[in-house]
């Protein structure tokens, strides 16, 4: 009886072993879905819930044809660009030289075995590493569109010896497949795989910020599908550069929920960005076709690509919309007569920050109230329906950074998506410096010294 | 005449009269089990109660731990219906939830229940020769204030605005002020409640023991000679009176600030100071531990005692160092917050004392060595767990050497080599010790026999998966890991550590899939066992005079100490075999 | 067959325990399990930590080993009852006294390697402390070092995101606030934990030993260092984590005025 079980005991043992091995959990495949709100709209223009729901669908179809899925994601190449080698699926085009350089040597970690491999002449390919078979799944996933489209020596470099070709030892091929590794910062597909481990739980799987720890955020993740983004150094409401994306990752925004990202390796950051972008790209042609469509009561291939077309016009633009500042002052030489100024100006009728900001800059002037249609009192909306909180200067906490050209391009330029103005022409620089001067004056209990003391 | 047998013989001189046997009327089954006020449907409804809440417990742990192995993976079976959010992987504030929820349901709704109330319950009363609980509606009041407390802490789950996620220690201000722990808006207050209804159930129950215990004993059993499991109870108990109030206070403290924006605790909230929940926190939860490991070195030592067919080795030293850790245990709470910055010299008290409370430990570690030398060991499943209890709890106890001393705390603190040594402690000791128990009173329980074999199987798995989950976690404590990590790649230096998460959480993973044998075994005794007779053990205590399973009031026949538990030997042997010829069913039993 | 399984049990769990207690440096997996400690005094926190292994290892061995002799003897024996001994003075004497000895001598070395922590950060010839400012938020790590008024904790401060610079050699002084939960600054080659409780400051003190740093550290070389937040601090607790950079006084300099900089840029 006792050897009996025991037998029994063992084989079951093993059977679980065994088991366990082909079980391996494996991340959740993301799908990209068609917000609620579409549907909605097409409802607003008088379509049948039914037909809402078709025309909702041929969005999903249009967005699918245009930016793929998470799994494969990929930008559509529209004929016009062809002529002019335009592919935003290769954003790297916009890196300089520096950013190239600390891109590549990250990848020189990140690929180290593929480049062993390739210095050895060997094929590529990831060794499989003990136990993490999680690991290798999901590096397979991400490398196989790399290693089986681009790793064509062809691709490489059109006038260099394929492998096999000659037989003497191709280090050319070698030499360029190297270069191409150490340049390969994350494709899409592994910039989705680092979004939906590090972003999606506040941001979402669309980028609409309703992830689902997102949603009990005060302030709410930034929804990407409108395409503005506050904390950026292009005119308020302008689509972002790279280099502001990149910056709001790395440092990320004081006061919210959203750390920085900066012990991510510069390859995966850019990364990062590049995703950002296509789901921010996604959403607003999602709202643009949406929009046309609604009006037409159908979708059509030629409409999703002109509004993906209109949609990308807005996004090159971005270089162009540099809000300008003037080279900076150094906050610590701004005097008293500096502040002062900028108090006057802080409550006078040209900049009016005190109708929002308050007297004290608490955060609490009249005009962030409107009535509603029941004649109650509410707070004005911003651009993603959130109720407008200007910011108490008083806490010294600044989300966008509290550098000096920080505050210069929010008073100046205003802050894209909200109530904030762009500043009264009748404002010189002098006046906005004070302004800032007085600003920065306002922070206060922050840097007071802390009660009490721990002995060493 | 020691001072232990003096004090115990004063005490016991008032104490010795007739004892009436009421007459429970016969009532319908929701009388019986539900409105019960027999100790032992209380205690069994415990056992039921506890075990459903350590499965809850465990299927939390795992889910954790496939997020700690594989982080942002699809949790097999369950993920795909609880977190829809992400395609079913854990998302970062359930994870915070979830761990959260784990210790909160092992320490509250699992161990101290399983042992204190279904064991305490049920054994304490048979064990004294009594026919029942002193307050038998006391009692069945501290079972049934056990239920808000879990609907509390199950609605916490899904509590609007998420589950508690402050950690099971719920330190201020994360625990006190809404905004900084998006996700855990209503859920923290639903633990607060939670936590309250378990400890008056807790506080209720130990007045009960403590009054049963010295107004209820047998004739003749005097305190020299109570069960090493009614000692350990009431030990437990005591603490429980004595450190219950200050985390209900504390909690009720907490409560205000949630609501009424108190600022005990919240610096933001006036001139609170989170230090103080801490220590009002550890000034409970430190001697909650003993609470969580007395009664099973009780249940132990009785174990052992019975199968090594032999008296257990130094009584008086086994009780003196029972109350010695109970004592210690009130003065080492600091040790919990080294690094929260003490007075050097405050630090070096809690040093002190922690280091201290290792002489009675290793006290009681001796002499259950020394009370399996020259037994004549019967290696049931029973003794097994027991003496797997002794092997892990030393383990358990000797790393929190390190833990004890500051220079190596200050690294250690907060890491999974801390995870590992509660662990060790509570599931390696409490665990086993009440699986232990369980296979040794299960025939006192039902009148049928657990499957020795069975037994053995479940005991060898356990005891060899238990060491495959926590014995990693020393290693990857000393790695840096820190507990309460959501994913360790983002630690510094944790991928190539990360094959051993993933090995740690296959264990897991079988180490629940084996309780399975455990159920089987269960299942089997209770449908087709042996039947058991009264003493299938042949041992000395009370509770085996007593009919299997006993009926109302117990004993059907007066009952009297005799020469107490642990008279093996010392030529009583053959007077009782002749006193109890009914005795003798079963005599090979347990030589698996 | 139990009567030799179970000791074998027990004492494969204890060996695989001695084991991992006595090799926490190096584990085999291709990765040193401690990360290697660099500060002063490191070396005696390392040296008790191996100590106290040493003794655990051994009071390990010694009760498994006699779990599993009792168990192979006790078990093999016919039905009956067991010895009479119910307990023996003398016995429990020896394993009271002699475990208190070895504790008492624990605790003597404990003081003394706090004695050598406490007096680290103060010896002579260090030179002043380098302050630095942590202001620590869910869920990250902001680093403040002293502007142009020298002090940190104030206005001018220039500061860091989620990276510490620190010079070696020199005193460090942290001087630690939170502004919402309780953080925990932990570094382990620091070998230190200090928990940043809202409402006060902490001070955390230590000098990084250039010697202890990876071979041939120069001063315009760095090293890196890992840091993590320990103190549970809501559901981004695991991801607050940052790097130390451990350079040479040039080069926190150099670093420094470029961070400096940094506040005016423009862009």
């Amino acid at each position: 009886m006792t050897a009996l079980s025991g037998l029994v005991a063992l084989g079951g043992f093993v059977a679980l072993l065994g088991a366990g091995c082909g079980l391996e959990p494996v991340p959740p495949v993301m799908e990209f879905t068609v917000s609620p709100d579409t549907q909605f709209a097409f409802e607003d223009e008088g379509l049948e819930p039914a037909d809402a729901a078709v025309a909702a669908g041929q969005v999903e179809g249009a967005l699918q044809l245009l930016f793929g899925s998470p799994a494969r994601p990929g930008y559509l190449v529209l004929e016009a660009w062809e002529a002019d080698e335009r592919d935003p699926n290769f954003g790297q085009d916009e890196l300089d030289d520096a950013a190239w350089e600390a891109v590549a040597r990250d990848n020189e970690v990140r690929f180290a075995r593929q480049l062993e491999a390739v210095r050895k002449g060997d094929h590529v390919q990831v060794p499989r590493p003990w136990g993490a078979v999680a690991t290798w799944a999901r590096w397979k996933w991400a490398f196989s569109p790399l290693i089986e489209a681009r790793v064509d020596p062809s691709n490489l470099h059109p006038s260099s010896p394929v492998p096999g070709d000659s037989d003497e030892p191709s280090f050319t091929w070698a030499d360029e497949a190297e270069r191409f590794w150490q340049r390969q910062y994350p494709a899409l597909v592994e910039s989705a795989a680092l979004y939906q481990r590090h972003c999606v739980h506040c941001h979402g799987v669309t980028g609409a910020g309703d992830g689902p720890s997102g949603v009990t955020l005060e302030p709410a993740p930034r929804d990407f599908r409108r395409g503005v983004f506050k904390w950026s150094a292009v005119e308020a409401g302008h689509r972002p550069r790279r280099a502001d994306l990149l910056r709001v990752l790395e440092r990320g925004v004081e006061g919210t929920a959203m750390p920085s990202f900066a012990r991510l390796t510069r390859a995966e950051r850019e990364g990062l960005v590049d995703w950002v972008r296509l789901l921010a790209v996604r959403g607003e042609t999602e709202l643009l076709v949406t929009a046309l469509a609604a009006q037409r009561g159908s979708v059509t291939p030629e409409l999703a690509t002109q509004a993906y077309g209109r949609t990308w016009s807005r996004w090159d633009e971005a270089a162009d919309r540099l809000a300008e500042v003037p080279a900076m002052r150094d906050p610590d030489a701004f005097t008293p007569e500096d502040v002062a100024r900028g108090a006057a100006l802080f409550a006078g009728d040209t900049a009016k920050c005190t109708t929002c900001h308050g007297a004290a800059g608490h955060g609490d002037g009249d005009a962030i109230w409107e009535l509603d249609e029941d004649g109650a009192r509410t707070r004005r909306l911003d651009l993603w329906g959130a109720p407008s909180a200007p910011r108490d200067l008083t806490l010294g906490v600044f989300h966008g950074g509290d550098r000096p050209a920080d505050l210069y391009r929010r008073i100046r330029y205003g802050i894209g998506g909200t109530i904030m103005p762009a500043a009264d022409p009748g404002l010189s620089e002098d006046d906005v410096f004070a302004l800032v001067a007085y600003v920065l004056s306002l922070r206060g209990p922050r840097f007071a010294p802390a009660t009490g003391e721990v002995p060493r | 005449m020691g001072p232990l047998a003096r004090l115990a013989h004063r005490m016991t001189d008032d104490t010795r009269r007739v004892r009436v046997v009421p007459a429970h009327a016969p009532a319908g089954s929701f009388r019986r089990y539900i409105l019960s006020t027999d100790h032992k449907t209380i205690g069994i409804q415990f056992l039921i109660t506890g075990t459903f809440m350590a499965l809850l417990g465990a299927l939390l742990a795992l889910i954790m731990r496939v997020q700690i192995a594989w982080p942002g993976a699809e949790v097999p079976i369950v993920g795909a219906t609880l977190f829809p959010g992400t395609g079913g992987s854990v998302p970062p504030d359930v994870y915070a939830a979830l761990f959260t929820l784990h210790g909160t349901i092992m320490t509250f709704f699992v161990i101290i229940p399983l042992l204190t109330g279904a064991f305490g319950n049920y054994l304490i009363p048979l064990m004294i020769g009594a026919h029942d609980m002193a307050f038998p509606k006391l009692n069945a009041l501290s079972y049934w204030l056990l239920w808000p407390g879990i609907v509390f802490i199950v609605l916490a789950f899904g509590a609007p605005g998420g589950g508690p996620g402050a950690g099971w220690t719920a330190y201020a201000p994360l625990s006190t002020i809404g905004a900084y722990a998006p996700g855990s808006l209503d859920g923290q207050t639903y633990w607060l409640l939670a936590v309250t209804f378990a400890g008056l159930s807790s506080l209720v129950g130990s007045i009960n023991y403590l009054v049963t215990v010295v107004k209820m004993r047998a004739p003749g059993l005097t305190l020299g000679k109570l069960p090493l499991t009614v000692w350990g109870l009431c030990i437990a108990a005591v603490i429980q009176l004595m450190a219950l109030p200050v985390l209900t206070s504390g909690a009720a403290m907490m409560a205000m600030d949630r609501v009424f924006q108190a600022g005990f605790f919240s610096p933001s909230q006036g001139s609170g100071e989170p230090l103080l929940w801490q220590h009002l926190f550890w000034f409970y939860s430190h001697p909650a531990v003993y609470v969580m490991v007395l009664p099973a070195m009780g249940l132990v030592s009785d174990i052992m005692s019975v199968h090594a067919r032999k008296a257990i080795f130094g009584y008086g030293a086994m009780v003196m160092s029972m109350l010695t850790i109970a004592g210690l245990g009130f003065i080492v709470w600091g040790h919990h917050m080294f690094t929260s910055g003490m007075d050097p010299r405050l630090e070096l008290g809690f040093l002190s004392s922690t280091v201290l409370i290792a002489l009675p430990s290793g006290v009681k570690v001796f002499n259950w060595i020394a009370t399996l030398w020259g037994g004549r060991i019967r290696l049931t499943a029973a003794m097994q767990f027991a003496i797997g209890f002794v092997a892990l709890f030393i383990i358990g106890g000797l790393s929190g050497l390190w833990l004890a001393s500051t220079p190596n705390d200050a690294y250690l603190h907060d890491t999974y080599t801390v995870v590992a040594h509660f662990h060790y402690i509570v599931v390696g000791g409490s665990l086993l010790a009440m699986f232990g128990g369980i296979y040794h009173w299960f025939p006192k329980m039902v009148g049928r026999r657990l499957s020795e074999s069975l037994g053995t199987i479940h005991f060898v798995g356990t005891f060899v998966l238990l060491n495959c989950v926590f014995l990693p976690m020393h290693q990857l404590g000393f790695a840096g890991m820190i507990r309460r990590t959501y994913d360790p790649y983002t630690l510094p230096g944790m991928e190539a550590l990360q094959p051993l998460n993933a090995f740690v959480t296959w264990s897991a993973m079988l180490l629940g899939l084996w309780q399975l044998w455990f159920l089987v075994n269960v299942v089997l005794a209770l449908v087709a066992g042996p039947a058991s007779g009264r003493d299938p053990w042949r041992a000395r205590s009370l509770e085996w005079r007593a009919p299997s399973p006993p009926g109302p009031g117990n004993f059907d026949a007066p009952v009297a100490a005799g020469a107490g538990p642990y008279a093996y030997g010392l030529g009583l042997d053959d007077d009782l075999r002749a006193a109890r010829p009914q005795d003798d069913v079963a005599r090979t039993g347990g030589q698996a | 067959m139990m009567r030799y399984v179970l000791p074998l049990l027990v004492l494969l769990g204890a060996g695989a325990a001695f084991w991992s207690v006595l090799s926490p440096h190096e584990l085999g997996l291709g990765a040193a399990v401690f990360p290697d400690e660099v500060t002063r005094g490191g070396e005696a926190v390392d040296r008790l930590f191996d100590e106290i292994a040493a003794l655990m290892g051994f009071l390990l061995l010694l009760t498994a080993g006699l779990i599993a002799w009792v168990v192979v003897r006790g078990a093999g024996r016919r039905d009956g009852l067991g010895s009479e001994r119910t307990g023996s003075a003398a016995l429990e004497f020896i394993w009271t006294a002699l475990p208190a000895v070895a504790l008492a001598l624990l605790l003597v070395r404990q003081l003394e390697v706090r004695k050598v922590l406490a007096d680290a950060p103060s010896a002579e010839g260090l030179g002043a402390p380098f302050v630095v400012g942590v202001d620590a938020h869910q869920f990250e790590w902001r680093f403040r070092y002293p502007g142009r008024d020298g002090a940190v904790w104030t206005a001018d401060d220039v500061v860091t995101v989620n990276e510490l610079a620190l010079p070696a050699g020199r005193p460090v002084e942290l001087v630690m606030r939170s502004r919402d939960v309780i953080h925990s600054f932990f570094a382990p080659a620091l070998r230190t934990k200090r928990d940043i409780v809202p409402g006060r400051d902490t001070r955390l003190a230590f000098v990084i030993d250039p010697e202890d740093l990876p071979l041939g550290f120069t001063s315009g070389q760095e090293a890196q260092l890992g840091l993590e937040c320990a103190e549970l601090c809501g559901w981004g607790h695991g991801a607050m984590v940052g790097r130390i950079r451990v350079l040479g006084a040039d080069a926190l300099t150099r670093w420094l005025t470029a961070r400096s900089d940094e506040r005016l840029a423009t862009d």
